[in-house]
């Protein structure tokens, strides 16, 4: 079965990620979306249940707001598919939270494919295009490779594209996870040597509490202006720590000595795997051309002007092969505003400001904090 | 950490050394007590049916800052007229709190009920009335009260006993006395340090929540004798007999349907979660979950919808995605309420925030295969026969109450098959002393 050619699709990813403004960008965006919906109601039946009990016709929505949205959560109960089976060659997972149920995504090539390629883009435009040493907090193993894979392990690899190099530095003793302390202090030794060329990575929470907090504690401290950190997942533990998104940043800069716009939080999630916000140097998210994020009260589920909280819909139409076009997290946010950030990207920026409570509330980072000894 | 507690209506926050203070408390409690043992019963209804009064006036700024509470129901159940069925039906005759009455199977013995002395009601989220109901069964019957609330809930309880401590019946005896015998704690769960001391003191536990906290609850140390009365998770369904939704006023059934669905959001054990309508006739079904949408949709005008939390939103629209996939669903346009109907013979799940399932069955008699002693109460429209009929053989399986429609939430004793008040009292039984013989035979 050869590629199916999604002419929209194909002309909304040739745009620049950033550089359009919001009256040349929804033309584009909507035509997009509208193609893809389309796929999605003509090769999902369940999808296409979905739609015509709630009188939804991809042919006739004029609005993004009119565009139906799946719960994040239905990803867990149900494996949607808008392509035959036997075109899904990998199925990613998300961390078992503590609901107990992970998601299960099914990705063809195009897809997988496409997803890559907006994930690539975007992390480039945040981080340059230069190859870089990466220190990954994480063990080894997380840099394999398997038909099923977790979206931790996922998320590592999938960063690894602009690595010259990388190193690990915990260790898996007895089903434990342990910071090898020594091999991380030869490590940032060495990134000191040339801080530019390096890039550290983990997840939120371990690179908190077991990597700055333990330096803090003992004093010691690196000079790696020039090199980035990068960090994704899971602040639910830091919060109940009371560490802020601020405080992270200001005790990385003390410790590590990086430069506070070079700290980068990632968020993204499972069901629309491929897309990535990450901080920009103003601290806020953009949604990039191929994306757009809708704020939804709870109670009305209407959408809510700018700056009012409430639950945060994505819609993206680089998912082909399953319907996550349009999903409605979990995660309760806000939107800054549109096409007006200092750092100069277009687009409207937003801040995530909790994850749910119980639900799936814990991302990679949090999991594996619990395998910590 | 801070704990807030309070004493009558005395709020004090203390921090630091907060076990010590929760000893002292007891203490100060037991004090309190020691005159309200003396006070007769009737005066304890008197003070509580003249709060309800109050409670009842509509220009009591209470129904303004807590509106959707059922501060009405509260103050029905607080009548004078309830309050003594109340004693009378648990312990056979009120006065036996105050005073040595005769049996009337025995003749030659009389029972009173003193107070078992401390009694700790351990709250764990569920509905904020129950907690003020359970405590009250544990002042009629003279007992030192604790009450501990979930570190979220809210001040109503506080602002209760603040009008309880208002009420002036005499020079003494009034309801500022009564309310210095009763303790409100609230504190983070991660304290089990104060939990310890508040189980160790405690010679009654009333533990109201879901299996796994009742579970940690009665782990906690406690006294060697202590009694332990439990109202955990429970279900509740409601069963629709044939021919009734032809035979009687479809829409006034749906309307006290709607009614059970949206008291307390569904958090009650009483809720129902799933509507059981005898019938093979698809289109009965479809005509009643229209009428029932329609009931759902103009209560919310007089019983509007909490802000449900980010979770259950996903869990809503989780299950209405589903059922439009693969069943059928009828919902509001925000998240305020939604019927689901499947072809499946089971109870809920429940899922709470007026979401209810409706199901089909051949003959409700099937769903005694389904009910345990978790099953509390079921709503029933049916007939004189088949109602003698399911009443006896779904209580034989454990079903504790069998209610009207629009009356299920209704508090009412027993409940969860118990006289709360019987655990609470400790019976002190002596022979009749008859003066004009000797009293040694």
């Amino acid at each position: 079965m050869g590629f199916m050619y999604y002419k929209k699709l194909d002309k909304l990813l040739s745009q620049s990620i950033y550089g359009l403004k919001s009256e040349d960008k929804y033309p584009v965006f909507i035509d997009a979306v509208l193609e893809v919906t389309r796929h999605h109601y003509e090769k999902c039946k369940p999808y296409r249940r979905f739609c015509e009990k709630r009188m939804f016709n991809p042919d006739s929505f004029s609005t993004l707001d009119d565009l139906t949205y799946l719960p994040t959560s239905l990803f867990k109960d149900v494996l949607l598919l808008s392509v035959p089976e036997d075109e899904v060659f990998r199925e990613i997972k998300s961390s078992a939270t503590s609901t107990g149920r992970s998601s299960r995504i099914g990705l063809d090539k195009e897809t997988s494919r496409r997803q890559s390629k907006c994930f690539n883009k975007v992390v480039l435009d945040r981080i340059g295009d230069d190859r870089r040493e990466f220190i990954v907090l994480d063990e080894s193993s997380s840099l394999g490779k398997g038909s099923v894979v977790t979206a931790r392990s996922s998320t590592i690899r999938s960063l690894l594209f602009c690595s010259s190099e990388a190193h690990t530095c915990i260790v898996e003793e007895n089903g434990q996870l342990r910071l090898d302390e020594n091999k991380l202090d030869t490590l940032l030794k060495m990134a000191e040597k040339n801080p530019g060329n390096f890039i550290i990575f983990g997840f939120t929470f371990i690179l908190y509490i077991h990597v700055i907090q333990k330096l803090l504690e003992s004093g010691k401290k690196y000079e790696l202006a020039g090199a980035k950190i990068l960090h994704i997942g899971g602040w639910k533990k830091l919060e109940s720590a009371k560490v802020t998104p601020e405080k992270l940043v200001s005790d990385c800069c003390e410790v590590l000595g990086v430069l506070k716009e070079d700290i980068v939080d990632f968020y993204g999630f499972t069901e629309q795997a491929g897309l990535i916000y990450p901080t920009c140097e103003e601290g806020v998210r953009h949604t990039p051309v191929w994306a757009d994020v809708i704020v939804r009260d709870p109670l009305s589920l209407r959408s809510l002007p700018i700056r009012e909280e409430g639950l945060l819909q994505f819609i993206t139409p680089i998912q082909t092969s399953y319907p996550g076009h349009s999903v409605l997290t979990e995660d309760v946010g806000y939107i800054i505003g549109v096409d007006e950030c200092s750092c100069g990207r277009k687009g409207k920026t937003f801040k995530v400001v909790g994850r749910a409570e119980k639900a799936e509330v814990r991302g990679c980072g949090d999991i594996m904090g619990d395998k910590f000894a | 950490m801070t704990i807030t507690m309070s004493q009558g209506t005395v709020h004090c926050k203390l921090a630091g050394r907060d076990e010590i203070n929760v000893s002292r408390l007891f203490g100060e409690l037991s004090m309190a007590h020691k005159e309200i043992c003396d006070w007769p019963v009737d005066r304890i209804i008197d003070i509580i049916d003249e709060f309800a009064i109050n409670l009842l006036d509509r220009e009591n700024e209470i129904h303004r800052i807590y509106p959707n509470s059922g501060i009405p129901f509260i103050a029905n159940w607080c009548k004078k007229s309830n309050l003594e069925a109340l004693l009378d039906s648990s312990l056979g005759d009120r006065y036996c709190l105050d005073r040595f009455v005769d049996s009337n199977v025995r003749l030659d013995r009389a029972y009173m009920a003193f107070p078992c002395g401390t009694v700790v009601h351990w709250m764990a989220g569920n509905v904020p009335t129950l907690s003020f109901l359970s405590l009250l069964q544990g002042m009629l019957t003279k007992n030192v009260n604790v009450i501990k609330l979930s570190s979220s809930s809210d001040d109503l309880l506080f602002k209760l006993l603040e009008q309880i401590s208002c009420i002036k019946k005499g020079e003494h005896q009034n309801g500022y006395e009564l309310v210095q015998s009763v303790a409100v704690i609230r504190y983070d769960h991660s304290r089990k340090d104060i939990s310890d001391v508040i189980s160790r003191g405690a010679d009654a536990r009333v533990i109201w929540g879901d299996d796994k906290s009742v579970e940690v609850i009665k782990a906690l140390p406690a006294k060697l004798g202590v009694r332990d009365v439990v109202f955990s998770n429970k279900t509740s369904f409601i069963a629709i007999g044939k021919c009734i939704l032809e035979s009687v006023d479809i829409q006034k059934i749906a309307k006290k349907i709607a009614t059970d669905i949206s008291i307390f959001e569904q958090k009650a054990c009483a809720s129902p979660h799933t509507i059981f309508i005898e019938t093979d006739n698809d289109s009965e079904l479809v005509s009643f979950a229209e009428y029932l949408k329609e009931c759902l949709q103009s209560i919310l005008k007089v019983m509007p919808k909490t802000m449900p939390s980010q979770n259950e939103v996903s869990a809503i629209l989780n299950l209405r995605a589903q059922y439009d996939m693969y069943h059928r669903a009828w919902y509001s346009e925000g998240t305020e309420f939604t019927i689901l109907s499947d072809d499946y013979i089971q109870l809920g799940p429940p899922v709470g925030n007026r979401t209810i399932y409706l199901r089909k069955i051949d003959r409700l008699e099937r769903l005694a295969e389904l009910i345990t002693p978790k099953v509390q109460t079921v709503g029933m429209v049916a007939s004189y026969e088949r109602y003698e009929g399911l009443t006896a053989l779904f209580g034989a399986r454990g079903v504790q109450r069998f209610t009207q429609v629009g009356a299920m939430t209704n508090f009412e004793i027993p409940w969860d098959g118990c006289y709360l008040p019987q655990h609470i009292v400790r019976w002190s039984s002596r022979f009749k002393h008859n003066n004009t013989e000797k009293y040694l035979s």
